[in-house]
């Protein structure tokens, strides 16, 4: 991890705030990051969420808008 | 988000991994990319308007004519914004020619479709919840989509699209809401 990623703000929200914070703004302006695995991403997930299981995603990093806000679960 | 999945009461898409995706390679230029979902869009119309012929039920067919009639609202509004780019007056025939439509916005054909829905002709409720389904699939597709490109007008193209979808689907969430 850099350095600087060990101030960076990660916050936590329950479902329904999530919801509403993502009704609220364009669908261009964030990345939704589904971290499971693809059998779990396939029995139901967000729609439009990226798939990047756990154990990828230090090396996938890249693949995210770091601009962006990002909403993972 | 805390609880994961379990705590989401919104909508969820159950594509694959990658329905629908294996229709792009990412290198599509902006032309052929709403070349594309000019088809995606037909392939929709089509479908509902089968739904509607299919229908027994009067409610059932009138949504499924709406849906329809939404679609044709999208590739107009893609065909309009085709030509801003560099089209000629009269080419959207030859434009129509061109696309076959191979799947449906949800990425899936019509056939796959109507066989894992025989609840189809159905009741109201059924249609509703089967639109619903196929709405949240097509803005789960065009998100994918728009992700896969670098380019911000091919972005915009499906990023557009997928608020059109989100308005669908607050519609329908609206009349299920009003039914038992």
């Amino acid at each position: 991890m850099r350095f600087m990623d060990m101030f960076s703000r990660t916050k936590t929200i329950e479902g329904g705030e999530a919801r509403q914070w993502i009704e609220g703004r364009p669908p261009d302006s964030f990345t939704l990051l589904d971290v499971r695995q693809p059998e779990e991403y396939e029995r139901g997930h967000l729609p439009g969420a990226v798939l990047i299981p756990l154990p990828e995603l230090e090396k996938r990093l890249g693949e995210i808008n770091p601009d962006k806000p990002v909403l993972a679960y | 988000m805390n609880g994961g999945i379990d705590a989401w009461d919104g909508l969820v898409s159950r594509a694959t991994v990658g329905q629908g995706m294996y229709l792009i390679e990412g290198d599509e230029t902006v032309e052929e990319v709403m070349a594309l979902a000019y088809g995606l869009e037909e392939g929709s119309r089509r479908f509902y308007q089968e739904l509607a012929e299919r229908s027994d039920v009067p409610e059932a067919r009138r949504l499924f004519e709406t849906l329809r009639d939404a679609e044709i609202r999208h590739e107009d509004q893609l065909w309009e914004r085709y030509r801003a780019l560099h089209g000629k007056p009269g080419e959207r025939r030859m434009f129509e020619e061109n696309i076959v439509p191979r799947a449906l916005e949800g990425g899936l054909s019509p056939d796959q479709l109507l066989t894992g829905h025989p609840e189809v002709v159905g009741g109201y409720a059924d249609s509703l919840d089967l639109a619903m389904a196929m709405e949240t699939d097509a803005l789960d597709l065009y998100l994918r989509m728009a992700a896969a490109f670098d380019d911000a007008e091919i972005q915009s193209v499906f990023f557009e699209l997928a608020e059109e979808e989100r308005g669908h689907l607050k519609k329908l969430g609206d009349l299920r809401g009003s039914r038992p």
